[in-house]
């Protein structure tokens, strides 16, 4: 099993890998697609932040 | 009579189902993965941290499903439910059908006797100029080229009309008039339907008749021309416009004609009309591509009864009205350029009667 620290780690790489290819959907969806996974990723990372002073 | 679907034609849109696809299921196992991470054993480790986490899952869980919602509708946005259903079929057939039809005209072209040339076997074909030459105004709208197009539609004999701007011509070509099987007298019929349907090398008594006409009106070198075609017509003009011609072809309108064979190969700008049940254009079993130079304009035909209706081209001459009126941006961009193409001047206007040889051999 994955410690927190890492199982975030992971997930934001995979959020990293979700963000659409412009070369196989671009236009206005795509992009607003991309905000979206790049705000979630952010928000991982901040969590992850502060998930590092809750480790005993 | 419902809106206007549109799709293609936005030079900033590109898009594909399986990279859309792809970024749902990555989603969908970032998702996964996180649920995971809050199993009652998982607590062994990490326990604050992961209380901590425990207590962020849901509401991130939540935005991530949000966005896989967003995709699906992207996704139903792009490709309608019948092009989809279209797609479906496609997938689940596999049919080829360039094909299909290129098989269909080899059977029917096979001559079983000297004396019998076979149901299909395609024949010369003639173009004659008919009537003198008449001015005539730029045809400045959708509505107006439907207009033109029903009006060659409803002379006696197969006709193609020419329009001349200067070095603009504008080409009207009707769809299938005769669909008695065999090829006879009038080209724009069954056996140049199948022909072709078999891709831009076909030699169509129908297509090699329209080239005719074009040479006679004298339309070569140095020529911008545009082509309106329904039906039959549509496909006619758009396998000349797959190919290196004389003339240089600049544009395309179609009502009710199948295209999406002609994928990768049509680089002009395309406004492609049809109606929802119309089954002419789904005859490629596909659906036309989203592409910068593609509008496609897809909406129920006004006159709903009959799947037979919903081909006619009175249905569509009302449903041009529509596409003129919309301010989708990429259709817009697409019937600017076509209907701006003639200018503002007065033309000339001419016609050309078409017809196949009935001697066999």
């Amino acid at each position: 099993m994955d410690s927190v620290d890492q199982a975030l780690a992971l997930i934001i790489t995979r959020l990293q890998s979700a963000i659409p290819d412009p070369m196989l959907w671009a236009g206005a969806a795509a992009e607003s697609c991309a905000k979206s996974i790049e705000k979630l990723t952010w928000d991982f990372a901040e969590l992850r932040r502060r998930l590092k002073y809750w480790a005993i | 009579m419902g809106d206007l679907e549109v799709y293609g034609a936005d030079a900033k849109v590109v898009a594909t189902r399986a990279e859309i696809e792809r970024v749902r299921r990555e989603l969908e196992e970032v998702s996964r993965w996180l649920e995971g991470q809050v199993q009652f054993d998982d607590f062994l480790s990490d326990p604050l941290a992961r209380v901590g986490l425990a207590m962020e899952v849901p509401l991130f869980r939540e935005r991530i499903s949000s966005v896989q919602l967003a995709l699906v509708q992207a996704a139903e946005s792009y490709f309608s439910t019948e092009a989809r259903a279209t797609l479906q079929f496609e997938q689940h057939f596999a049919l080829d059908v360039p094909a299909i039809a290129a098989l269909a005209v080899g059977l029917g072209s096979a001559s079983l006797t000297p004396e019998s040339p076979g149901l299909f076997a395609e024949k010369p074909v003639y173009a004659t100029q008919v009537g003198e030459p008449r001015s005539s105004l730029p045809p400045n709208s959708v509505v107006s080229m439907a207009r033109r197009l029903q009006e060659t539609t409803n002379l006696d004999k197969p006709t193609i009309r020419i329009e001349r701007f200067g070095k603009n011509v504008v080409v009207f070509v009707p769809g299938t008039r005769t669909w008695s099987l065999g090829s006879g007298k009038d080209p724009l019929d069954v056996t140049s339907n199948l022909r072709a349907m078999a891709g831009p090398d076909s030699k169509a008594g129908s297509q090699r008749a329209l080239s005719q006409a074009l040479r006679a009106a004298n339309v070569g070198r140095g020529d911008r021309v545009i082509f309106v075609g329904h039906s039959q017509g549509g496909m006619i003009a758009a396998n000349l416009a797959s190919k290196p011609q004389p003339y240089r072809i600049t544009g395309l309108v179609t009502f009710g004609a199948p295209l999406a064979q002609l994928e990768g190969r049509l680089k002009v700008p395309v406004l492609a009309i049809e109606h929802n049940g119309d089954v002419v254009p789904k005859l490629p079993l596909n659906v036309n591509p989203i592409a910068e130079n593609w509008a496609t304009v897809a909406t129920d035909a006004p006159n709903d009864e009959s799947l037979g209706s919903k081909h006619e081209l009175s249905g569509y001459r009302q449903t041009a009205l529509k596409v003129d009126q919309s301010t989708s941006p990429g259709l817009k961009r697409i019937r600017e350029i076509l209907t701006g193409f003639a200018g503002e001047d007065l033309g000339e206007v001419r016609w050309f009667e078409l017809a196949r040889s009935v001697r066999s051999g």
